[in-house]
């Protein structure tokens, strides 16, 4: 695990967010983001990762960016969705791309939401907040 | 006896005359003798017609009357008139004039010889073409060719909208990122009030950093849209060959296709033109990507051989090329796609030559690839194996040490 996986120093944790995203920057600007907002911030680049943490750390939501090199985001939501330990993770879809065919294709790999990049931010926040509503009553 | 003997002769004479006068109107040219003054003393059938007048008022007058000449829309002077450029001591004249007759105007090839039969006195030979109809051919011919250019860069141009659209997808991706991430950061910082300097430094770079790749992806492609002539200068030609992955990193993505650089371990100084090197690059990775639809493994590799170390077609072209002690840079782009038939690869580099026409190859791809790689000393060409992929290689001669430090003595 990497430094980035540090909880927040904010008082009490509104949940856990895992970040799979290959961008650098949008990993960083995301978990301070989040961290401010007094969620817990896990992170990763990888696809593969992303899968084993949130099997092993059951993040309460997860944002996944589509365009990765090694799986895609398609791939690893499905994967997530396959699988018992993480199906009922809300899942929002973080890409820049945008055709209908993509987001109908997140809706019906079973994301909650699909956020075309770039986002406003309290859009982004706003729909976390529903998801995590979504994942405690699911 | 003498007498009936000389009368034969003169018979034989006459007949051979006749028949030699006959042969000369029949050729085109037009031929004139002039006495030292410049009129005519004789000329055949054809230049009575060029002139148009009849043969008995031609003999006799002034050529420079009969033939009045021009040059660049200018009427020349009696002075520069070949005829007295021969008469003047000029040994011969060759030259294009323009004629005019009955409000038509005629291109005419000169070409004149003075002569002295006998000493002290002078004449003169001229022989004149019509190259109207040639010159007019010519015209013709260099206005279609013209035109023929102005397509081919029409052509060109539209190739190059062509890849633009196939990667329009991929820019809309690699620029948005950046502004994905320079959005949340200035949210931050604007919203959250981030007190703690360190943060702020951090959310600073970040920006710094998404803008330098916008720019960067937004440069490059504006060096693939601009048409420009070439300018060489010692670059990378890795730096090149990643310049042009970054422009297809999304659809290399998409569509499952997996890179894998080989490349020597040390830069490779090339005499080369960055935009279009990138275009050449761009090409054959944008090929490799369309002959792997349900993805693969596209592999680029680089190494400095000796044009003997070189295989197979780009080998023999490279032998010819390089001098066998020359250093040459090898590229090879290779993908893992269904290959080409065996049957149309020396056919690949031809313009309009497409296995793509219906998906709106134009042909030039190639094409524009191998002028520009040969714009760059370099040979380029093409194996492939049916079921197991296509490798096009290219060479360029390596760049001299002291390539950069041009201009000295």
């Amino acid at each position: 695990m990497s430094a980035g996986d540090v909880p927040a120093a904010h008082g009490a944790s509104k949940g856990t967010i895992l970040i799979i995203d290959d961008e650098t920057g949008s990993r960083k600007v995301l978990k301070l983001l989040l961290e401010d907002e007094a969620y817990e911030v896990l992170t990763t680049g990888d696809g593969e990762e992303g899968l084993v943490l949130a099997k092993v750390k059951h993040p309460h939501v997860i944002l996944l960016d589509v365009i990765m090199p090694k799986m895609n985001g398609y791939e690893v939501l499905h994967r997530l969705k396959s699988d018992p330990d993480t199906q009922r993770i809300p899942v929002i879809m973080l890409t820049a791309r945008a055709t209908e065919k993509d987001i109908h294709a997140s809706f019906e790999s079973g994301a909650v939401f699909h956020v075309e990049k770039p986002f406003e931010t309290k859009d982004l926040l706003q729909k976390i907040k529903v998801a995590l509503l979504e994942g405690q009553a699911g | 006896m003498v007498k009936e003997s000389s009368s034969v002769l003169v018979q034989e004479l006459r007949a051979t005359l006749g028949k030699l006068e006959v042969a000369l109107g029949a050729i085109a040219e037009a031929i004139v003798w002039t006495d030292q003054d410049g009129n005519v003393q004789w000329c055949t059938g054809s230049f009575d017609r060029l002139v148009d007048h009849s043969h008995i008022s031609v003999l006799g007058r002034p050529l420079r009357h009969l033939l009045p000449l021009s040059q660049h829309q200018r009427l020349v002077d009696v002075a520069c008139h070949p005829i007295t450029l021969l008469l003047a001591g000029h040994p011969t004249v060759a030259g294009e004039y323009a004629f005019h007759r009955s409000n038509r105007e005629l291109a005419l090839e000169i070409r004149g010889t003075r002569i002295e039969a006998t000493p002290g006195r002078l004449s003169a030979i001229m022989v004149i073409r019509d190259v109207t109809e040639q010159q007019r051919a010519k015209e013709q011919l260099r206005s279609a060719y013209g035109r023929l250019r102005e397509t081919q860069a029409h052509l060109v141009e539209s190739e190059k909208l062509a890849a633009l659209g196939q990667f329009g997808a991929g820019l809309a991706h690699e620029v948005k990122n950046p502004l994905h991430i320079i959005s949340v950061a200035v949210d931050l910082l604007i919203m959250k009030r981030v007190t703690d300097p360190q943060k702020s430094l951090e959310l600073f770079t970040v920006i710094k950093e998404a803008v330098g790749r916008a720019d960067r992806i937004i440069r490059s492609l504006l060096n693939y849209a601009k048409p420009a002539a070439f300018r060489l200068a010692p670059d990378d030609l890795h730096r090149v060959i990643d310049a042009s992955l970054d422009l297809f990193r999304q659809q290399l993505a998409d569509q499952g296709v997996t890179v894998t650089r080989v490349l020597e371990a040390a830069p490779l100084t090339v005499r080369l033109d960055a935009e279009k090197m990138q275009q050449v690059l761009a090409n054959l990775i944008l090929n490799a990507i369309q002959a792997m639809p349900r993805g693969g493994r596209l592999t680029l590799r680089t190494s400095i051989r000796k044009p003997s170390e070189i295989d197979l077609q780009l080998g023999r072209q490279a032998a010819d090329r390089f001098l066998s002690n020359d250093a040459v840079v090898v590229c090879e782009v290779e993908d893992a796609g269904i290959g080409i038939p065996a049957a149309v690869l020396p056919q690949v580099f031809d313009p309009f030559f497409t296995t793509k026409a219906s998906t709106g190859g134009t042909g030039l791809g190639l094409s524009i690839t191998k002028t520009i790689v040969e714009a760059h000393g370099g040979v380029i060409g093409m194996t492939s194996h049916a079921g197991k992929g296509t490798t096009v290689s290219f060479a360029l001669p390596l760049a001299d040490r002291g390539a950069g430090a041009e201009g000295e003595p």
